[in-house]
């Protein structure tokens, strides 16, 4: 059996998979329409958030919360509810929000509208990363607009009675806008600063008002489930990381690309898939869920399985699979110094910790890495990361620390050596 | 245990605490401390400065206390390593980018930052770069900036989000770039905007015309009362030698919560004004020459006593400051009582007079400051409210905050910073004419039947519109309602007809009726008998001349008390009167332009920034001032120099101590329990409105703001706004 694109991409080969009639012909909108067609008990709100939850459905996003789980938190009382999608997919590596977008767009509305009516939402928001205007921006809007063409969205969508409208909205560029916090006050037209939990946006969303806020891939992974079923699902990866995923594969590999695969195949498999190293290098080590999530060097990553188990157990994380692998002869010093700038960068500045550890941070390797690093610096970075970690609103202190953290606790002896011998790097 | 208490743990005691509240709410009720920047108790919560990071068991990190609800079974260690790491992780994380220079930082002394840094901090730094500087923003003449100083709690923010109703500072840029600003080059204006100076924990936010001129624990705080409008706003007054160098607010949830407006604050500078006078002068071949205190009150005696020796005491009239303490009203009336002069009057800004024998025992409130966030439906009748009394607009937009429905009859449309249901905008000599519409509109709403004596009057008034039929209906339909009688429908010249009309109004609609007065103690002086009408504890008395028929006359003798001509609403007219009198004798602060022309003894007085005093403010509560001040050894009170001008007249002073005991009751009796009379005043006469020289701001409301430097380089005043 193929076991590439199983879901999320299974019509991604077709001609022009992006227009609605191609969406169409190979089964799309087809859970929608039995939802809105068919009265039996199994498409009740509630049963549809069960179907959900029996798939083991996990957030794509990098938290990985069980999707279902999060939806049925959202309070029964009748009051406006929102959905919103996450499409800012900013951490760096991570690239399948951004096909998806392009090539599927009408999986994404399709598992939006079923969310919305899950969760009892009329409105839903797509929160499009301010980057993707040109390229993503186009195709999502144009699906949207054949969708409301087509009556699959707007009021009493196929006479069913049901309510509900979509909109897209662009991002203005920000990293901290993909927080789903930071993401709704961008959406009210505020600054992108993620706001303090609790409450979470379940009972204090989006103006206010109860919310769910899930990850592009993690929505348009809904049609198929409702349409093939729970067990399906579950059918791709392991018992405890069931479906499929998109890998973003990037880095000194010959094919890097998107590989949607099941969970929990072995890591050197996912590399066979993008062609290898590059050029038959060693590998060094890899960064297995975007640029926030630790650092796993070769001998680790390499007995790894790629579900959120067995990352874990290593001492990392899935995230949001966004793989970057690392050849040997890479500086980890300098790439740190990379990673550590683009936290730098893109900090909100609203609590203390992370607004003035990220500069702290940045700047110590920026000098480690100009031969000016101390002796005593590798046990500040990572006192100062210590320091950011849990203190801060959101999860972006942690994102930035935990780089730091890893690479100096792997790599410590390629730190030590630049700092000794003046910035050379001892990887070359 | 009840509903809504839960039991929680900290440092291993157990108590069984309110749960809707943060932690730290709970913390600090109970005196246990948790070090904080962002946090403020009359401000949301926005959790931003990390110093209130706590152990809290089954948590993985440390919770900010601010923003952590309490629950049933939370196990909190206040003090164990784990939270001291993360309040001393987030204290080196303040401190890499902050100055370290205190000695020559203005909040030094004073600062929040440099308080916990000695518990939290580190003796070195391990930041050994560059520290960052930001920009500063000119936010005009009250406030300064260091915002290389500022540690991005956002308090000032959210103080004009939430409190002022307007943004007018904001954060802007992102990480380490964010700042706090303006955005758009501009001051700050709103009328308590200097409350940001308080609020602000660190020393980037100060106050411009206090800083670098002395270090705060060289001053004394003296407890204090602002005598700028009739809130009776608390304060404290920052002393050195004698002088006034700063005044802050002092928290009183009754009147004024944390804050105070920027002429509370900035007011005071104007004691320190050149032309002020400490020695008496009297005219001598038209020049006035200095003399002694004594040679002044005797020469006033002998003028008082040649007139009323000749039964001739109707050729003698006072004007009386209603800013001036309960002490002094007091001794002033009694003096005057005592040789029958009944033309006394502190109402220099009311025209219409024809109301006099309806008017309450003393023009009050009716409603306790923090009990107007409360109402339903509040309607305010001609009023600048935010430049009358800053601080009722705030207990205002508190309502309006709260959900309730504020509807203004105005002459002009004016900003305000909450939402508003109704506003009728009308030209001045209409006001009365749309209350009486209203008054109209009620009658039909509540069913009633209208009494003959108003029938004909209302009979006249056009159909109410649909705006006053709602504003009628929201008083109607409503039970918490009030209706705000301002300082510009008091010096309307149908005052007495738009009283009438809102007296009515109350009665159909069961609402309150809250009156304004002017100055910081009208209400002391209607009950001390500074007016003509009444006597002390609003004795009836003969009537004597109203302050319009006394600044509208020559007299043998004109006496003014601690006001100026620009005080007085019919302003030519008192100039020329005191032009014409025969004799003028002004118990002055100022060697004021007008005096120093015309007055033939100028006596100078204490402000009541300087005295010891009282003052009875809006909601008829009698606030001590100034209790604990010590005074410089030549100091000469207002009381000695009144009570000596009794004194030699012959008579013995009376006891101000037994006055109060008569007086506190007397409030009490009244107060919050008006017995309006629901008449129509007599036909009134056809007034063209006598319009002072000065056109109204907030900072010109009396001498002491008129010489405030600070708040005379405010847009306020300069007009550019």
């Amino acid at each position: 059996m193929n076991e590439l694109n199983q879901v999320v991409f299974s019509n991604i080969d077709n001609k022009d998979p992006w227009t609605i009639d191609s969406y169409i012909n190979s089964g799309g909108y087809e859970a929608w329409k039995r939802i809105l067609t068919n009265k039996s008990d199994s498409y009740l709100p509630e049963n549809i958030t069960q179907t959900i939850q029996d798939s083991g459905l996990r957030g794509r996003g990098g938290a990985g919360f069980p999707t279902g789980l999060k939806w049925s938190f959202m309070p029964k009382e009748d009051t406006q509810k929102y959905i919103v999608c996450n499409s800012d997919e900013s951490e760096p590596g991570t690239c399948h929000d951004r096909d998806i977008l392009k090539f599927n767009p009408h999986a994404l509305i399709e598992g939006i509208a079923i969310a919305g009516y899950a969760i009892g939402a009329t409105i839903g928001y797509n929160y499009v990363r301010g980057e993707f205007i040109d390229e993503c921006y186009p195709r999502i809007e144009n699906a949207l607009n054949e969708a409301y063409q087509r009556g699959f969205l707007g009021k009493d969508i196929l006479n069913s009675s049901i309510d509900f409208d979509l909109f897209n909205f662009l991002g203005a560029g920000a990293y901290i806008c993909g927080e789903e916090t930071g993401l709704l006050e961008s959406l009210e037209g505020k600054q992108g600063k993620p706001r303090f939990k609790p409450p979470f946006p379940a009972n204090y969303g989006l103006y206010g008002k109860p919310t769910t806020v899930n990850n592009t891939q993690t929505l348009a992974s809904v049609p198929m489930i409702i349409k093939n079923g729970s067990e399906w699902f579950k059918s791709f990866g392991t018992e405890k990381s069931p479906g499929t995923i998109i890998f973003s594969v990037s880095g000194h590999v010959n094919n890097p690309g998107n590989y949607e695969l099941p969970l929990g195949i072995p890591f050197n498999k996912l590399i066979e898939y993008s062609g290898g190293i590059l050029n038959g290098q060693k590998l060094k080590a890899v960064i297995p869920g975007g640029s926030s999530t630790k650092v796993l060097p070769s001998h680790v990553i390499e007995g790894c399985t790629m579900d959120y188990e067995s990352l874990q157990q290593a001492g990392s994380s899935l995230g949001t699979a966004a793989v970057v692998v690392i050849a040997e002869g890479t500086c980890m010093v300098n790439l740190l110094k990379r990673i550590s700038r683009f936290y730098f960068a893109e900090s909100c500045g609203q609590c203390t910790p992370c607004r003035e550890g990220t500069g702290w941070l940045y700047r110590i390797l920026d000098r480690i890495t100009k031969g000016k690093g101390k002796a005593s610096d590798l046990e500040l970075l990572v006192d100062v990361a210590n320091r950011i970690e849990g203190n801060t609103i959101c999860a972006f202190g942690d994102a930035s620390a935990w780089p730091v953290q890893s690479f100096i606790e792997h790599y410590y002896e390629e730190f030590e050596y630049m700092v000794k011998h003046k910035g050379k790097t001892k990887a070359a | 245990m009840t509903d809504n208490k839960v039991k929680i743990t900290i440092d291993g005691t157990v108590y069984s605490v309110d749960k809707s509240k943060m932690l730290i709410e709970i913390t600090d009720e109970l005196g246990i401390y948790i070090p904080r920047f962002c946090y403020h108790e009359k401000l949301s919560i926005a959790a931003n400065c990390r110093m209130c990071l706590v152990e809290v068991e089954n948590s993985n990190n440390a919770l900010p206390a601010c923003a952590t609800p309490v629950s049933d079974g939370m196990v909190v260690h206040t003090q164990s390593s784990s939270s001291k790491t993360a309040q001393e992780s987030t204290m080196e994380f303040l401190l890499i980018n902050h100055p370290l220079d205190c000695p020559i930082c203005d909040q030094g002394g004073e600062c929040e930052l440099q308080d916990l840094a000695y518990s939290y901090g580190k003796n070195n730094s391990r930041f050994d770069l560059l520290k960052q500087t930001k920009p500063n923003d000119d936010l005009g003449p009250l406030v300064s900036t260091d915002m290389t100083r500022c540690i991005m709690c956002t308090r000032c923010v959210r103080f004009g989000t939430e409190v002022a109703g307007i943004q007018e500072l904001g954060t802007i840029g992102r990480g380490e770039a964010s700042t706090i600003s303006t955005f758009v080059e501009q001051t700050v204006d709103h009328e308590l905007s200097g409350n940001i100076i308080d609020l602000c924990p660190v020393g980037a936010l100060n106050n411009k015309p206090y800083r670098y001129t002395d270090r705060t624990w060289e001053l004394d705080q003296i407890k204090s009362i602002s005598p700028h409008d009739c809130v009776g706003t608390n304060i404290s007054m920052h002393v050195k030698n004698h002088k006034i160098k700063r005044v802050v607010p002092l928290q009183n949830d009754c009147v004024n919560e944390a804050w105070i407006a920027d002429r509370d604050r900035f007011g005071f500078d104007g004691i320190y004004s050149p032309d002020r006078i400490d020695i008496p002068l009297i005219r001598r071949n038209g020049e006035l020459v200095a003399t002694s205190h004594e040679d002044s009150i005797r020469l006033m005696n002998e003028h008082i006593f040649s007139l009323s020796n000749t039964h001739s005491q109707e050729k003698i009239a006072a004007l009386v400051s209603p800013s001036i303490s309960l002490n002094e009203q007091f001794l002033l009336a009694n003096y005057l009582s005592l040789h029958e002069i009944k033309n006394i009057d502190h109402r220099i800004h009311q025209i219409d007079f024809t109301g006099d024998t309806l008017d309450p025992l003393f023009p009050h409130l009716n409603i306790d400051l923090n009990d107007i966030q409360n109402m339903k439906t509040i309607l305010v009748i001609g009023s600048d409210l935010r430049k009358e009394t800053p601080m009722i607009a705030h207990w205002v937009k508190k309502a309006a905050d709260n959900g309730s429905s504020i509807h203004f009859i105005d002459n002009s449309i004016r900003e305000y910073h909450f939402p508003i249901s109704d506003y009728i905008m009308t030209d001045n000599e209409s006001i009365a004419d749309n209350i009486g519409m209203l008054v109209k509109a009620a009658f039909s709403i509540t069913d009633s039947v209208i009494p003959n004596h108003i029938e004909d009057r209302l009979n006249k008034l056009p159909v109410p519109t649909a705006t006053h039929q709602q504003i009628a209906l929201s008083l109607c339909n409503n039970d918490q309602t009030l209706l705000i009688n301002g300082l510009l429908a008091r010096s309307h010249p149908n005052f007495a007809l738009i009283r009438s009309y809102i007296n009515i109004l109350s009665e159909l609609s069961h609402s309150r009726i809250g009156e304004l007065s002017h100055g910081a103690n009208s209400i002391g002086a209607y009950i001390t008998g500074c007016i003509p009408h009444r006597n002390q504890l609003a004795e009836p008395s003969d009537q004597g001349l109203n302050a319009l028929q006394i600044a509208s006359s020559n007299h043998d003798l004109l006496i003014l008390y601690g006001l100026e001509s620009k005080d007085c609403l019919y302003e030519k007219n008192l100039i020329e009167s005191i032009k014409g009198s025969k004799t003028v004798i002004a118990f002055s602060y100022f060697k004021d332009e007008v005096f120093n022309k015309y007055a033939d003894i100028i006596i100078p007085i204490n402000t009541t920034y300087e005295s010891k005093g009282s003052f009875i403010n809006l909601t008829g509560t009698l606030q001590e001032f100034n209790s604990d001040m010590m005074h410089p050894h030549d100091y000469l009170s207002n009381e000695k120099l009144l009570s000596d001008l009794i004194n030699i007249s012959g008579n013995k002073v009376p006891s101000f101590e037994d006055f109060l005991k008569q007086l506190i009751p007397f409030i009490h009796e009244n107060v919050n329990n008006p017995n309006y009379i629901n008449e129509l005043p007599l036909e009134s006469v056809e007034r063209e409105s006598l319009n002072s020289l000065n056109q109204f701001n907030m900072y010109n409301q009396d001498p002491i703001l008129r010489r405030s430097k600070p708040l005379q380089l405010t847009k306020e005043s300069l007009g550019d706004n």
